[in-house]
């Protein structure tokens, strides 16, 4: 990997602070860093310049998964992994593994909405009685 | 207002504390291999793929590729080197007794991939902990 542009880095404790940083211009949301890291050391035009990365791997307002009947809410910081522990878990990887592919593709990881609508079915496949 | 551009890092590899001052976008990987000499860890595609800089973070195998230098403040990294790490040595030794590699330029990753499966992992386990370590030569099935 080629190396990354000149940057700053901060990391928020909470979930106001994040905000903050991420207002500042040139910073950008950094959590797995599997696609922002890649990219920026590639200088892939869609990343834009950025110049300070906000680590919010550690906010826990932002972790964790619960279930309430046939809706399940998913933390964004939740990883694939913890997510296939769970009982509807494994369909859902599924559908997150076809939003990251197409996101290693070369669209931008910002496909949340997509990942939202294939979990969305593939939930409601798994829970189909 | 200035962010900083250069960060200390506190944090313990393979049991010995070290202070660090770096640059903010130095990678875990750069910052092992380049500022610690710590070489036995390998940069094979640099983009989280093939699993050759895996070490461990807080005892969880981790892409060191894909991580920054930064996030390794106040948490205990252990790699290939290690001579405290019970698990990673007995591995170590299995991997030498077996010839388990070829170009050996895998090896690495993959010890300290397999290193955290439970000792009574099975066959399919074990494929599971290997899955994201690719081997060019003799070890990918």
């Amino acid at each position: 990997m080629s190396d990354l542009p000149e940057l700053s880095y901060t990391r928020p404790r909470t979930v106001p602070e994040a905000i903050a940083a991420l207002k500042r211009r040139g910073a950008r949301a950094y959590a797995g860093g599997t696609d922002l890291l890649v990219a920026m050391a590639a200088r892939r035009p869609w990343v834009g310049a950025v110049s300070e990365l906000v680590d919010i791997k550690n906010l826990a307002a932002a972790k964790g998964i619960s279930e309430r009947g046939a809706s399940l809410r998913i933390g964004a910081l939740t990883t694939t992994a913890e997510l296939a522990a769970t009982r509807t878990g494994a369909a859902l990887h599924l559908g997150a593994s076809v939003a990251e592919g197409l996101a290693a593709d070369g669209l931008p990881p910002a496909d949340l909405e997509l990942v939202a609508v294939l979990a969305e079915r593939a939930h409601r496949r798994a829970v189909r009685p | 207002m200035k962010r900083p551009r250069s960060i200390r890092v506190r944090f313990t590899v393979n049991g010995r504390s070290e202070t660090v001052l770096i640059a903010a976008r130095t990678t875990l990987l750069a910052l092992l291999r380049s500022d610690l000499r710590l070489t036995g860890t390998k940069e094979g595609c640099g983009a989280g793929d093939c699993g050759a800089c895996t070490v461990l973070v807080d005892d969880q195998p981790t892409l060191a590729c894909l991580v920054l230098a930064a996030e390794a403040d106040g948490r205990e990294v252990v790699t290939i080197e290690t001579e405290h790490d019970a698990r990673v040595a007995r591995l170590r030794e299995s991997f030498l007794a077996e010839a388990a590699f070829q170009c050996g330029y895998c090896t690495p990753g993959m010890i300290m991939a397999a290193s955290r499966l439970p000792s009574d992992a099975d066959r399919d386990a074990i494929r599971s902990a290997l899955a994201g370590n690719l081997c060019r030569c003799i070890c990918a099935r």
